[in-house]
């Protein structure tokens, strides 16, 4: 009896502190990416391509598969160190810590931007007379509480949240689509220039971004051979969900209403009624569980930021970096004047993601290959 | 020490975290059920110059729920614009009016005329507004309508939002709601419509359907003609009856049928330049009533009935079309949408508005006779 014991403590102990599971790490993923993005991705997707606004956002989505893969390759080559690591090895010290940087203002902006739209739907829709400073304030302390923790409870509360964010969504989507007119939806590959429709995918790209943060997790998967696996679960249910939400507005608003929404798919469930009287404004209980995706995305994402800044400037904890770091969020959160200014940099900010995680891993990849720099990934590793 | 931190710490967050500043008690609200807009009338109009709009709003008086007399509470102010004038009713009113509940938006026929648009934008524009709420065409006055007190229910919009929606679940209204509204008016391929009511003192009466163009009221269909236009575009229909006319040819007699299910398929065909707009319909149909004659066992009669029924909804079914082709000009029934999904190379040279009326109209019905009621027909 005793002797059967001591094995199963082992198997315990092999997950030590500062390790996510493969669901923790594809649930992170998920959590990452669906954030704000979603919130205007149906009249991003339309705006140049109109009804080809779907094939957009599936080249959108496949794109950032693409990059997400050679993200986890180029991370294998490096089994136990983050991005911010490996730059410096790939690229010597100085120019590494200077993409590093880049990297971590890109992350940083982005994270912004996004507590700032989410603020913006909140103050419009649900706390009119809330100042937008004390919503931003309070997201901001709520998301800076989850980083400062350890990377193993950031893998704990995004796999415990991840079904709390996407059941409630597909479901009041699906429950949308009884208003829908499948002849808004036509015609889909007619019509249309192949340069409006790669220029909506650069918009709709937006929603995509976030699995980027993997760069900075995957040292601290458990089971290395199964990241690309995961990674792909953790890529294919915001895409799927991204998909199944564009349609629905399509068809439910048509094109050209769309583009009049600022913000689609909360007018999508807002249109939405379930069992007529007793449900009445769904919107309410959608914004309540969307509190959480965006609170997952954030949290994430000022993780990664944290422990790059933490790896740049070659400090021993990331938790120094949190704290130091809100006060100046806030003041970039707060930046933009109205909403209109916000969604310009929006834009702006996801073509330097588009640019940043499409051609940065390739090329790290290609010099990686040539100098022969890095394990030849996952035989190397040790475990 | 510590503790004692801790505490005022809580202390502190609690004031914060409880959203103070939204907090909004149900009795320092006014919920506004229903807005009526009409034009200040001419005469009084030189009293207040500028102002234009008239808006009239019905809120419930929770005191005298019980009682259940002056349940409701009808108040209005003019204004330059509609947000001009809601804003003036709130200098009458002694809490803040809300409109998160607004059931029906009601506009005068003058008003829909001018163009419907910038008076719309005040709604379109609050997040507080449903776009599931009723948008609504008065006959005469907007005001007339939020101030009718039908009996059966206390509270005047609950009444009107129930018939509204009984009249959609059995197809005898169209479905076009405010946000549907919108979308027709965005859409180049179709035109708004929406629901027109006329109302006196006690009643309320459903009497068709307004026809726009673009954002402007050009003309409605009656009651009637708005039955046929839900069958065209495959609503099915409970209440309201179809009666045949006695046929000498044939072996019928006055019959009264129900469209139980209708399915429709729309089809645009594109040949030579030319558009037709292919109708296919699907009816499934019940006799209710038929004089004199009972003769329904025999196949042959059952046949000719299928086949005047079928007749009967192209003939009427066209009728509309023709009307809305040629006197008002404008597409309500969406055939643009599907030319636009189907043709879209054509569609981005024409013009769909010149083109609409020109557009041939193909209606094939298809009509079967499932159910014959309760009377066993001898079949002679």
């Amino acid at each position: 009896m005793l002797k059967e014991k001591k094995p199963k403590k082992r198997v315990i102990k092999i997950k030590k502190e500062g390790k996510v599971t493969e669901r923790q790490f594809s649930a992170i993923i998920i959590n990452t990416v669906l954030g704000v993005g979603i919130l205007t991705l149906p009249r991003a997707a339309v705006s140049f391509a109109d009804n080809a606004g779907i094939i957009s956002v599936l080249l959108a989505s496949l794109l950032s598969l693409i990059n997400l893969i050679i993200i986890i390759k180029l991370g294998l080559r490096f089994p136990d160190k983050t991005i911010f690591e490996y730059l410096q090895i790939i690229l010597g010290k100085f120019l590494g810590k200077i993409i590093g940087f880049l990297i971590i203002s890109y992350w940083f902006v982005f994270t912004a931007f996004v507590i700032r739209t989410f603020s913006e739907l909140i103050v419009t829709a649900v706390l009119p007379k809330t100042p937008i400073e004390v919503v931003i304030i309070i997201m901001l302390l709520l998301v800076a509480y989850l980083s400062y923790k350890d990377i193993q409870v950031l893998g704990r509360v995004n796999e415990l949240y991840v079904f709390i964010v996407i059941v409630p969504i597909l479901f009041l989507t699906i429950l949308s689509f009884k208003r829908g007119h499948m002849v808004y939806v036509l015609p889909v590959f007619h019509g249309h220039s192949l340069i409006n429709i790669l220029k909506g995918a650069g918009k709709s790209y937006f929603s995509f971004l976030g699995f980027e943060v993997v760069a900075i997790i995957l040292p601290f998967i458990t089971t290395k051979k199964l990241s690309i696996e995961y990674g792909i679960k953790g890529w294919l249910i915001p895409s799927l969900l991204s998909i199944i939400v564009v349609i629905a507005s399509i068809s439910v608003f048509g094109v050209f209403e769309l583009k009049n929404l600022v913000w689609p798919t909360f007018e999508l469930i807002k249109s939405t009624q379930f069992f007529a009287l007793i449900f009445e404004r769904l919107e309410v209980a959608f914004i309540t569980t969307w509190v959480i995706a965006l609170f997952t995305t954030a949290s994430n994402l000022l993780f990664g930021i944290a422990m790059g800044g933490a790896q740049i400037l070659n400090l021993h904890k990331h938790k120094t970096l949190v704290i130091t770091l809100l006060p100046l969020l806030y003041l970039v959160a707060l930046s933009p004047r109205n909403a209109y200014e916000l969604f310009n940099l929006v834009d702006i900010i996801s073509i330097i993601g588009l640019i940043l995680t499409t051609i940065l891993p390739i090329i790290l990849l290609i010099l990686v290959q040539v100098r022969g720099k890095g394990g030849s990934g996952v035989n190397e590793e040790s475990n | 020490m510590k503790r004692v931190i801790k505490l005022i710490i809580i202390i502190l967050l609690m004031n914060i975290l409880a959203g103070c500043w939204d907090r909004r008690d149900i009795e320092a609200t006014v919920p506004v059920l229903g807005v009526g807009i009409d034009f200040v009338e001419e005469k009084d109009r030189n009293l207040t110059k500028s102002n234009k709009v008239k808006v009239t709003i019905q809120v419930p008086v929770p005191a005298n729920m019980e009682q259940g007399e002056g349940v409701v509470w009808i108040i209005s102010s003019v204004g330059e614009t509609v947000a001009g004038a809601i804003d003036n009713l709130q200098n009458k009113l002694n809490q803040e009016l809300f409109f998160g509940h607004l059931q029906i938006i009601v506009f005068s026929q003058d008003i829909a005329k001018e163009g419907i648009n910038k008076y719309l934008n005040f709604f379109r524009n609050s997040a507080q507004i449903r776009r599931l709420s009723w948008l609504l065409i008065a006959e005469d006055k907007a005001e007339d309508i939020i101030k009718s007190e039908p009996k059966l229910e206390s509270i005047q919009s609950v009444y009107l939002t129930h018939m509204l929606n009984n009249g959609v679940s059995t197809g005898r209204i169209p479905d076009i709601r405010l946000g549907d509204f919108f979308i027709r008016l965005s859409n180049p391929g179709e035109q708004a419509t929406a629901v027109m009511l006329k109302a006196d003192k006690e009643i309320i009466d459903y009497i068709g359907l307004a026809v726009f163009e673009g954002d402007e009221f050009v003309g409605s269909l009656d009651q009637p003609e708005t039955l046929y236009y839900q069958r065209a575009l495959g609503v099915p229909n409970d209440t309201s009856n179809l009666v045949l006319a006695c046929d000498p040819t044939t072996e019928i007699d006055r019959l009264t049928i129900k469209m139980q299910e209708v399915s429709n398929k729309l089809q645009p065909e594109l040949k030579e330049g030319k558009i037709t707009m292919k109708i296919k319909l699907k009816v499934e149909a019940k006799v209710l009533e038929q004089l004199n004659k009972n003769n329904l066992g025999r196949e042959e009669v059952v046949k000719q009935i299928e086949m005047s029924i079928e007749n009967k909804l192209k003939r009427e079914i066209d009728k509309v079309i023709k009307k809305t082709q040629s006197k008002f000009q404008t597409d309500i029934w969406g055939f643009g949408e599907y030319v636009r999904a189907y043709y879209p190379d054509y569609w981005n040279k024409i013009n769909w508005e010149e083109e609409f009326p020109k557009i041939k109209i193909n209606i094939e019905v298809q009509a079967y006779i499932r159910q014959v009621g309760m009377i066993n027909f001898t079949g002679k």
